[in-house]
């Protein structure tokens, strides 16, 4: 909804939208939040996910561990029904949601998954984007695995919003990314921001910034060290360490990869089940007849670290991580894409 | 906006036990396909598997099937008249168009004749379109060996060498029935007369790719010249479900046919090309 699939929506000037920005407090949080029910479904963070807003909500200060992917991209999403006939009944529904709460590194995710998955017009994908409406939030406190300033920051800069809420003081100073964001906050005759508040603004989104522990690195660096990284140690290291649980994918706001399976019953109707699947398991490789592409741990695990900092900046100019550190936070054996960076970029033969 | 997993329907018309566990399926339509697509092959139940398309666009539908997974093996519970789902076809074909005029050599193993059958009638339909053209085939006994009678009626348009890896009781002074070379297929190259300047149409298990195309090109080969057809487990068909992905590309969408330039040029080596420089 907020803006054309993959494309990012220029804005008049860095960390402003093209609408002018307003002011809330947290009285109308709730008030839009009502607003939006009324309409949508609505999911906000609440523990370390995205839940269904239950009438409580309080805006929390960093991203959660689970983020929106599955709101756009449903971990187990049924694609059609069949009955013992093998007759089929498509599932493609289209529902109105909203997700409030979501941090730039989940919006990140979300614009990658447009190239992923939105360019190669995966029905529920779409659906969910152009019914969903995006209201996200600056982070005010980084975590320690954090570092999204590599790549754009705690704060949007290219647009894909429909509001976007940086907390200055005791209130809220909303940037406003598209038509339908307008329409909420004249509804609620939200009040415009003033020079101050926009001044805090900045003020604040630098202040987070400054907070995390990283100095990015040139981009054309990371992308020769890529390319000539293939045979460097650290991947034998890696390859001792990773457990291939899969978690980091799970967690991952740009891990797409699926399977396609069929769940039946006994009575031999069933539903065809598009269900998350993760490069770093055993058998993704594997094809009929038990030949497995992939069925050294080397191979996974140089493969998904391929697939966010070498593969995706080939096929669309980008990188397909958000700095989010959630593969850190979730990894059992503290595998750290910061420090993957840094060692490939040393590179040679440490 | 449309529900793409959703298969067509297809009626089986009739089938042909080319061997005990590969089977091939005629159908009541053609669907308008590349040589070298393939197709989601879907029953409900079973799921779906990519299954390289058998006929020429001219022909009404055609797939070759072994019985080695799931669905497959659904398939070979399909009788005549039974429908079945088919999403695609997908990928890209063979270079036909750009290889008119040259020299053609296809080396073939296996079931890996099936996506290759259309290519062949392709240049059997159009033969002055092109040069030379020697299609080598290996199966692992005679009675493997698919496509039988076709294999005899296409020496009549370019020259075909059929060995079999191995089988003592097929070797000719045992079993009289088998006159035929024996060992892999890389053998027959010294048979064929080749032309190296040409273009290689390559396709079978990965373990005959790897070895066909070491051996090409340590001919003298151009890696550009040289096209493989990547097998691996296409779930999406879509380019998006990531398990076809090898170095990046997407055998579904940017393959499944690829120059051996274009795989020695990834940081990811395909398996098909282990052992090249």
């Amino acid at each position: 909804m907020p803006q054309e699939m993959g494309k990012s929506q220029e804005s008049s000037s860095a960390g402003n939208s093209v609408f002018s920005s307003r002011l809330m407090d947290e009285s109308a949080i709730h008030r839009l939040i009502d607003l939006l029910s009324r309409e949508r479904t609505v999911y906000v963070p609440q523990g370390n996910s995205f839940k269904v807003w239950d009438g409580s909500f309080s805006p929390g200060e960093r991203k959660v561990l689970f983020g929106p992917k599955k709101i756009f991209f449903g971990q187990k999403q049924k694609v059609f029904s069949f009955d013992s006939d093998g007759n089929v009944k498509d599932a493609l529904e289209h529902t109105m949601s909203a997700v409030f709460g979501l941090r730039a590194c989940d919006l990140n995710g979300i614009l990658m998954m447009d190239r992923y998955l939105g360019e190669n017009g995966e029905p529920f994908y779409l659906s969910a984007r152009e019914n969903t409406v995006i209201i996200g939030m600056t982070c005010e406190e980084a975590d320690d695995g954090c570092f999204c300033t590599q790549f754009g920051g705690v704060f949007p800069n290219k647009g894909g919003y429909d509001l976007w809420l940086t907390h200055t003081g005791d209130s809220f100073v909303v940037d406003v990314g598209s038509e339908e964001g307008k329409r909420l906050m004249d509804a609620l005759e939200v009040p415009y921001a003033g020079e101050d508040d926009i001044a805090a603004k900045k003020k604040e989104i630098e202040w987070v910034e400054g907070s995390i522990d990283w100095e990015p690195l040139p981009e054309d660096e990371i992308i020769n060290a890529m390319l000539n990284g293939i045979s460097n140690p650290l991947w034998d290291d890696l390859t001792e360490r990773c457990l291939a649980c899969g978690k980091c994918n799970m967690v991952c706001p740009t891990c797409h990869c699926y399977d396609i399976t069929d769940e039946v019953g006994l009575d031999g109707k069933g539903e065809r089940i598009r269900v998350w699947d993760a490069c770093h398991l055993f058998r993704y490789g594997m094809v009929a007849g038990g030949h497995n592409f992939r069925g050294e741990r080397r191979a996974r695990v140089q493969y998904r670290v391929y697939d966010k900092f070498y593969y995706p900046y080939e096929r669309y100019g980008v990188f397909a991580c958000t700095g989010c550190g959630r593969c850190l936070e979730a990894c059992n054996a503290n595998i750290d894409l910061r420090d993957i960076l840094t060692r490939i970029c040393q590179g040679g033969s440490t | 906006m449309n529900n793409t997993y959703i298969p067509e329907e297809i009626r089986v018309e009739r089938i042909i036990r080319e061997t005990d566990d590969t089977w091939t399926f005629f159908f009541d339509r053609p669907v308008n396909n590349e040589a070298g697509q393939f197709l989601e092959v879907s029953i409900p139940g079973y799921g779906e598997a990519p299954i390289s398309i058998n006929s020429h666009s001219s022909e009404r539908l055609r797939l070759c099937i072994r019985a080695v997974g799931n669905l497959t093996r659904a398939m070979h519970r399909k009788k005549v008249g039974d429908t079945i789902g088919i999403r695609g076809p997908f990928g890209n074909g063979w270079p036909l168009e750009s290889s008119k005029g040259k020299n053609l050599l296809i080396v073939t193993g296996g079931i890996g004749l099936a996506p290759l059958r259309p290519a062949i009638k392709e240049i059997v339909m159009n033969r002055k379109d092109y040069g030379d053209v020697v299609l080598l085939y290996g199966a692992r006994n005679p009675e493997l060996i698919l496509h039988k009678e076709e294999l005899s009626e296409w020496r009549k348009y370019m020259k075909v060498l059929v060995t079999v890896d191995y089988c003592e009781k097929y070797t000719p002074d045992i079993c009289p029935a088998w006159k035929g070379d024996v060992g892999v297929v890389t053998g027959l190259f010294d048979k064929c007369g080749m032309d190296t300047e040409g273009v290689a149409l390559v396709c079978g298990p990965p373990i005959m790719m790897k070895f066909a195309a070491k051996e090409l090109l340590s001919r003298g080969f151009e890696p550009g010249n040289v096209h493989m057809s990547l097998e691996r487990h296409m779930k999406c068909g879509m380019g998006m479900c990531g398990h076809c992905q090898v170095g990046g590309h997407y055998a579904c969408m940017d393959g499944p046919v690829f120059s051996i330039e274009e795989l020695l040029s990834w940081p990811e080596r395909p398996e098909e090309t282990e052992g090249i420089q």
